[in-house]
C-alpha cells in the first residue's frame, strides 16, 4: 500500500551484549585471547538487548519509540547509526543518519552556542552557500538571543536541547534520531519542534523519536513502536499503541470481580436503580433551581452566538434505560488502570437530543451516564472525573464532580449522570477518560485514593450545528461585551 | 588491499569535513586560554628553547665535527619528530573515547576520528620543524635540496604514528590502562632514541638498541637532512618507508576489521 521507498529495514536483528565480571575477562573475550591459552575467570553472561526484531520504516514517517528503561530503545537507535553492528540479522539504512542521543553530547562546553553550531554544521558537510541560511534558521528557531555568544556550559538543559535540536534539523539528514532530547523542552518548544519536524518530514526526512512523554509522542509521531524486553511488542497507529502501553504501565486490565449471583439478581438491580433515580432527580432539581434564578444584568451584552450555560432546562429523554455495558469504546478498547479495590465502573453511555449517540452538537446539551458497581459493602465518599482529550493528547477539559457520599452493599450499583448544558467544546474527534476517586479537595486530588480509571477509553465526536458551521474553534467561551462612545476631552 | 584504496578514496572525498574537524580540534585544545591559538607556535618555540639551553649551557656535550649551534640543531631536529610522534599517538589513542558523539553519526566515518585527531596533534610539530629549518638555514648547514625531502619524511612519520594510533584508539576502549601507561612507554622510546647523541657516540655493543627502535630511523633521517644537510642513508630511507607503510596499512585494516567489536565498549 505504501509506495514510498524504504528508509530502514531490520531483518531478524538481535543484539547481545556480553556482561563481563571483570576487566580481565572482557579483555580475553574481546581480543580472543582464548586462542593463546588464556582463560576467563568466570563465564560470560549474555544480555540480549534486542532479540529477533524485524522492522520496516518508509521514508517520511514520524516514528515514536516507547518502552520502559532498559527495554532496548537506545540499542535499536545505536544500531541504526551504523557504527554499531548487530550480533545477528541484517540492517539496511538508506541515507545519512543524524542522531541526538543525549543533551550536550558533541557540543563543547567552553565554546559559545554560535561556535558550536558552526562546528557542528561543518562536521556535517554543509555547503558554504547554504551555511549562512542554515545558521540564521537555527538562531531563529532556538530564540536564545544574547546567550548565543555565551559558553555552552552556561545554558540550561532546555536551552541546550533547543540549540541541539535546531542544529540537527538544520543539516537535513535523511534520517533523524532524537533520543529523549526533547524531554528537556517546555510546551512552547515542543509546539515549535512540531512544525519544524513537519517541515523536514515533508522534505523527505524520516524521524525516529524516543520519549517517555506520551503527550510528546502523540503530538509528534504518526506511528509508534513499543519495545518491551528487546522485542517489538506493538506497532501501529500512535494513539492505539500509547494507550496500550499506558495501560500496561499502570496495570493490566483486571476483570471486575463480579459475583454472578449479585449481577443477575434483578431485585437488587431494579430496587437500586429506583432509589438512584429519585435521589438524583431531587439533588439535580436543587442545583438547577438555584442556578437558574440568577438574573442577568441587562447592560451586559453576551457573545454571539448567544447562550448562557445552565440557563435553559435541557430536554433529553430521561427514560433511556442504561444496560450494563460500555458504549462508544475508543479504538484500542477499554484501558483500565490498576486501582484500589472498592467500586468499579461498569457502564457508560452518552445521550443527546437525538437519543443515544456519541456525536455531540456544540451549543446543545448532552448527558453522560455511567454506572458503578460496588465490590465491597462500604461507605463511600467519592469524586468523579471526566477528562476529554483530543487525539494529539491535549486535554481539552477536565470535569470534576462535587462530593458524592453514599453507602452501598457489595454487588449494588450506583448511577451517575453528568449534563453538559450546553456542550462548549469545539468540533473534532475526542477521547474520554473517566475516573472515580476518593473525595479530597480538588487541589489535592492527585493524592486521593483512586478506585477506578478508564483511560482514553471512549470516543466522542463534536459537530457544529449546521447553521453555525463557520465557527471553527476548540472551545466556545462565554463573554460579556460592552460598547462605549469615546469623546476627546478638550 | 583494494579495499583499503577504496576506503582511502572515500576519506579523500571527506577532506573538507576533516579539515573543519581539525580546525575545531586545534581551537578546542586552546579555547578559554589567554593566548589561544598562538600556543601552536609558542609551545614548540618554548620547548625547543628549553632543550637548547639544557644541552648547550648545562650538559655541554660537543660531538666531534659539530659547532655549538650545530649541536643545538642536531638535538632539536631529532626532538621535533619524536615529540610529534608522541603527540599524535597520544591524541589518536584518546580520540574515540573523547568523540563518542561522532560514533552516533553516519556523516563522519569513524576512521576519520583518529585521523582528524592526528592531523590536529601534528600542528605544533609542524611549526617546530619550521623553526628548526629557519634556524638551520641561517646558522647551520641545512641544504636547499634537503628541504624537498622534509615534507616526504614528515608524511612518513605521520603515517607511522597514525597507524599505531588507529590500533591503540580501538584497543584503549577496552583496555583503559593504555591511556595511562602510554606516557611511560613513549618516554622510554624517546630516551632510547638517538636525538641528543650520535650513533658514533654509542658503544658498539649497545648500537643494536638504536636500530631496534623504529623511531631512530626517523630521528636520524631528520638529523641528516636538517643538521648535516646531506641525503639520508639508504638504510634510514628504506627503514622509514617500510615502517610508515606497514604501520599505516596494518593499522587501517585492523581498524576496519574489528571496529564493530570494540565500539560496543564505548
Amino acid at each position: 500500500m505504501n509506495m514510498k521507498p524504504l528508509a530502514i529495514r531490520l531483518k531478524k536483528v538481535s543484539k547481545i551484549y556480553k556482561l563481563h565480571n571483570s576487566q580481565w575477562d572482557m579483555l580475553v573475550e574481546v581480543l580472543r585471547l582464548q586462542r593463546f591459552g588464556f582463560k576467563t575467570k568466570s563465564t560470560v553472561k549474555d544480555f540480549p538487548a534486542l532479540s529477533n526484531v524485524s522492522l520496516e520504516i518508509h521514508t517520511g514517517q514520524r516514528i515514536g519509540i516507547i518502552g520502559r528503561n532498559g527495554a532496548g530503545k537506545t540499542t535499536l537507535l545505536k544500531l541504526l547509526c551504523g557504527n554499531f553492528s548487530p550480533t545477528q540479522g541484517e540492517i539496511e539504512v538508506n541515507g545519512t543518519v543524524q542522531a541526538l542521543m543525549s543533551v550536550g553530547m558533541g557540543f563543547h562546553p567552553e565554546y559559545t552556542g554560535r561556535e558550536n553550531v558552526k562546528a557542528s554544521l561543518q562536521y556535517n558537510g554543509i555547503k558554504l552557500s547554504e551555511y549562512q541560511r542554515a545558521m540564521e534558521g537555527i538562531f531563529d528557531f532556538c530564540e536564545l538571543g544574547d546567550f548565543l555568544d555565551q559558553p555552552f556550559k552556561t545554558y540550561s538543559l532546555g536551552m541546550q536541547a533547543r540549540l541541539m535540536f535546531a542544529t540537527a534539523t538544520a543539516v537535513s539528514p535523511d534520517i533523524l534520531i532524537v533520543d529523549e532530547v526533547l524531554g528537556a523542552g517546555d510546551a512552547y518548544f515542543i509546539a515549535k519542534s512540531k512544525t519544524r519536524i513537519e517541515k523536514i518530514v515533508s522534505s523527505g526526512c524520516t524521524i525516529l523519536l524516543v520519549s517517555h512523554s506520551m503527550q510528546n509522542i502523540l503530538e509528534l509521531c504518526s506511528e509508534v513502536i513499543w519495545i518491551d524486553k528487546g522485542k517489538i511488542r506493538m506497532q501501529g497507529e500512535a494513539f492505539k499503541v500509547v494507550k496500550a502501553y499506558e495501560e500496561h504501565l499502570y496495570g493490566p486490565i483486571q476483570e471486575i470481580q463480579l459475583s454472578q449471583e449479585n449481577y443477575n439478581d434483578k431485585d437488587v438491580k431494579l430496587d437500586h436503580s429506583k432509589n438512584f433515580v429519585e435521589s438524583n432527580a431531587a439533588s439535580s432539581k436543587q442545583v438547577t433551581a438555584s442556578k437558574r434564578n440568577v438574573s442577568r444584568n441587562e447592560d451586559i451584552l453576551l457573545q454571539d452566538p448567544y447562550f448562557i450555560p445552565h440557563e435553559k432546562q435541557p430536554f433529553i429523554d430521561d427514560e433511556t434505560f442504561i444496560d450494563d455495558s460500555f458504549n462508544f469504546i475508543a479504538p484500542g478498547g477499554i484501558s483500565r488502570w490498576d486501582c484500589e479495590k472498592g467500586i468499579k465502573l461498569i457502564s457508560f453511555s452518552i445521550h443527546t437530543e437525538n437519543g443515544l449517540g456519541n456525536t455531540l452538537t456544540a451549543f446543545r446539551p448532552a448527558k453522560f451516564l455511567f454506572g458503578l458497581l460496588a465490590e465491597e459493602t462500604q461507605d463511600f465518599d467519592c469524586k468523579y472525573g471526566i477528562a476529554i482529550y483530543d487525539y494529539s493528547g491535549i486535554c481539552m477539559t477536565r470535569i470534576w464532580s462535587p462530593q458524592d457520599k453514599f453507602s452501598i452493599n457489595k454487588g449494588e450499583k450506583r448511577q451517575i449522570e453528568m449534563m453538559l448544558n450546553p456542550t462548549q467544546i469545539g468540533p473534532g474527534d475526542y477521547n474520554l477518560s473517566i475516573s472515580v476517586h476518593e473525595n479530597l479537595p480538588i487541589e489535592k486530588i492527585d493524592f486521593a485514593k483512586r478506585y477506578d480509571l478508564l483511560s482514553r477509553s471512549f470516543s466522542v465526536k463534536v459537530e457544529l450545528p449546521d447553521s453555525l458551521s463557520v465557527l471553527e474553534a476548540r472551545f466556545f467561551q462565554t463573554a460579556e461585551w460592552k460598547f462605549f462612545s469615546s469623546f476627546k476631552s478638550e | 588491499m583494494l579495499n583499503v584504496f577504496r576506503s582511502l578514496k572515500i576519506i579523500y572525498s571527506m577532506r573538507h569535513r576533516v579539515a573543519a574537524g581539525v580546525w575545531y580540534d586545534i581551537n578546542q585544545r586552546y579555547v578559554g586560554s589567554f593566548f589561544g591559538v598562538i600556543w601552536v607556535i609558542l609551545f614548540p618555540l618554548l620547548q625547543l628553547s628549553v632543550y637548547a639551553a639544557l644541552y648547550t649551557l648545562i650538559f655541554k656535550i660537543r660531538p666531534p665535527g659539530l659547532t655549538e649551534y650545530g649541536y643545538v640543531i642536531l638535538v632539536c631536529s631529532g626532538l621535533v619528530p619524536l615529540m610529534t610522534f608522541n603527540e599524535i599517538v597520544t591524541a589518536t589513542t584518546n580520540s574515540l573515547s573523547a568523540n563518542k558523539n561522532l560514533l552516533l553519526n553516519t556523516v563522519f566515518p569513524s576512521e576519520l576520528i583518529p585521523l582528524k585527531a592526528a592531523l590536529a596533534a601534528q600542528v605544533p610539530g609542524l611549526f617546530g620543524v619550521l623553526i628548526i629549518v629557519i634556524v638551520g638555514l641561517c646558522f647551520g648547514s641545512t641544504s636547499w635540496q634537503a628541504l624537498l625531502l622534509i615534507p616526504v619524511f614528515w608524511g612518513l612519520l605521520f603515517m607511522f604514528a597514525l597507524g599505531i594510533g588507529w590500533i591503540l584508539s580501538l584497543v584503549s576502549l577496552v583496555v583503559k590502562d593504555i591511556q595511562h601507561g602510554l606516557g611511560i612507554v613513549l618516554m622510554i622510546t624517546m630516551i632510547l632514541s638517538p636525538f641528543a647523541y650520535t650513533p658514533e657516540m654509542v658503544p658498539s655493543s649497545l648500537k643494536v638498541i638504536i636500530y631496534f627502535n623504529p623511531l631512530s630511523y626517523f630521528v636520524l633521517s631528520f638529523q641528516q637532512l636538517i643538521c648535516y644537510g646531506v641525503w639520508p642513508d639508504w638504510l634510514n630511507v628504506m627503514g622509514t618507508i617500510f615502517l610508515a607503510l606497514s604501520s599505516f596499512l596494518v593499522g587501517f585494516t585492523f581498524f576496519q576489521r574489528v571496529k564493530h567489536i570494540f565500539f560496543d565498549y564505548t
